[in-house]
């Protein structure tokens, strides 16, 4: 619970770090396209990133949402997409979209929600929802929906 | 209906009140019976004070109406027995004298328990009216004590539902951190067997990174050993719930297994960047089954990495007092709150959020399971944020 009550503030601290960086860079990038992974198990982030790498997409990945906002302080340039687990100790999905909404300039980043509990991503605004077990054609699919 | 009517014409048993009519004198319960006549309740005669007392003791009545003058145990040495029983020791008496009221010991009879005297020649009206309302004082204790266990009854009822509702609660909990745990392996695995046909059909297979093929079959292959173990885990529970968990036994090294499980886990631990010191002091030779030893092995291991927030963990190997073998597992990680010691031991229990831990909730249960099946003990010293020391006991036969 400690690491849930002192997060608030670490939140603000990570966000007007970074988003200097990214309102500065909002074109997005011709390079290889950029997504962020937030899942806390590892087998899953893993293969994630190797069947999107294979992909040709350059992938960066964390294992809940305070490492994810480390990922995105440190990206050059905002992902294409953000696919992203709810249910994570830590920083779980819901916190990190909360904190990823609080600023303008991040909520245009897209969100795949990647949850195999569909009932709790309703409530959600996110941009695509993706249950697991996941199929590689529909991550595909979703994510070129946003990248391609 | 018409069968079931003999029911409802015979009140039951515990209603129909008895009266206990006491007199060496034939005639005189004989006008007692007459006086009786069409009253409700049934009266029984003893025409002794040993037979009273008897009678008493054997059943329960309304009231006993006692004759003071008899030859033999008289009226008042009758009423001191019938108090001394535990059955009659209520039993209202009233005593019934010939003896004129100002010769009368009543204060006697009042201290060997009458609630009453009458004295003869007997007002029929009178003896009636007073009966009767014994009678009735009987029949609403009668009418209490069915009141009584009827609440008792419900209450045991609401018990025992109160216990199922929590075992199906419990159950469904189960349910859910069973289906997911079964459900995350199933998507990497999936992914990589998507992958490795998308790339085939795409011919692009053989110019793949072959180091990232290899891992993505790794991985894979690690979830299906994933799968694997939930499912014996399971099935050890389904066996155990039957009472068939077979054991296997053979000499067995205690030290020996313990030394291999470490090697084992050599990886995992070097991984979670955690030190693991295996203390060899005795090398204990028991007649066991080997695998569900290493089984208990595995699981105080598994347990001590998963929950020692990545410190040190002591694993020692000892010979106990009285023929036994000890291995002990002490981490110094989030501990366990007493009011969670003994249920953590029970099936599907857990004493920490699934979300954050994974697994079944088995493992220990299994794992005592296992130990009780060969007449050991395991024993548990922990506090919350205290660290955990699990200690196994095991006869060596």
């Amino acid at each position: 619970m400690a690491t849930i009550t002192i997060f608030p503030s670490q939140a603000k601290k990570c966000l007007s770090e970074f988003l200097p960086v990214i309102q500065g860079q909002l074109q997005p990038s011709l390079e290889r396209k950029t997504i962020l992974i937030i899942e806390d198990e590892y087998p899953i982030r893993q293969m994630m990133q190797d069947v999107l790498e294979l992909e040709g997409y350059t992938v960066v990945t964390a294992a809940d949402g305070s490492e994810g906002f480390e990922q995105l302080k440190a990206l050059s340039s905002p992902p294409c997409a953000i696919l992203l687990d709810l249910m994570m100790p830590g920083t779980s999905g819901w916190r990190f979209l909360d904190f990823l909404r609080a600023d303008f300039s991040t909520t245009s980043i897209p969100i795949i929600i990647c949850s195999a509990y569909l009932e709790s991503a309703k409530s959600i605004r996110a941009s695509a929802v993706i249950e697991k077990p996941v199929k590689l054609e529909k991550l595909l699919s979703t994510v070129n929906s946003f990248c391609g | 209906m018409a069968s079931d009517g003999s029911a409802d014409l015979n009140p039951p048993q515990a209603s129909r009140a008895r009266i206990l009519a006491v007199d060496d004198r034939r005639e005189n319960l004989v006008a007692l019976e007459a006086a009786f006549q069409d009253c409700d309740f049934e009266l029984v005669s003893a025409l002794s004070g040993a037979e009273a007392v008897n009678l008493a003791a054997s059943s329960d009545f309304a009231a006993v109406l006692l004759d003071v003058q008899m030859p033999g145990m008289d009226g008042y040495a009758t009423a001191r027995e019938i108090r001394s029983k535990e059955r009659s020791k209520n039993t209202p008496i009233i005593f019934v004298t010939a003896i004129d009221r100002k010769d009368a010991n009543e204060l006697k009879g009042y201290v060997t328990g009458a609630v009453d005297f009458l004295y003869k020649p007997l007002d029929t009206e009178v003896l009636r009216a007073k009966v009767n309302v014994f009678v009735e004082l009987f029949r609403a204790r009668i009418e209490m004590q069915r009141q009584a266990e009827l609440l008792r009854e419900r209450s045991l009822e609401e018990q025992e539902v109160r216990l199922l509702q929590r075992g199906i609660a419990v159950r469904d909990e189960f349910l859910s951190i069973a289906s997911h745990e079964l459900n995350t392996p199933i998507t990497p695995l999936s992914l990589q067997m998507q992958a490795f046909l998308k790339l085939i059909q795409e011919k692009k297979f053989q110019e793949s990174d072959p180091e990232r093929l290899k891992r993505m079959l790794e991985t894979a292959y690690g979830q299906v050993e994933r799968l694997s173990r939930i499912i014996s885990e399971l099935v050890d529970v389904s066996r155990i719930n039957a009472g068939k968990l077979p054991l296997v036994k053979k000499q067995v090294n205690l030290a020996e297994v313990a030394r291999s499980v470490c090697e084992e886990f050599a990886e995992e631990i070097r991984q979670l960047g955690c030190e693991v010191r295996l203390i060899i002091k005795d090398e204990p030779v028991g007649i066991w089954d080997e695998m569900r030893v290493e089984q208990v092995l595995v699981n105080l291991l598994s347990n001590a990495l998963k929950y020692g927030l990545g410190k040190p963990i002591e694993v020692q190997v000892e010979c106990a007092e009285r023929g036994k073998a000890r291995i002990s597992f002490r981490d110094q990680g989030i501990g366990i709150a007493p009011a969670d010691q003994r249920r953590i031991f029970e099936r599907f229990e857990r004493a920490v959020s699934p979300e954050n831990y994974g697994g079944l909730g088995l493992g220990l249960y299994i794992t005592n399971e296992i130990v009780r099946l060969h007449r050991g003990a395991i024993a548990l010293e922990s506090g919350l944020d205290r660290g955990s020391t699990f200690i196994v006991d095991l006869p060596l036969e």
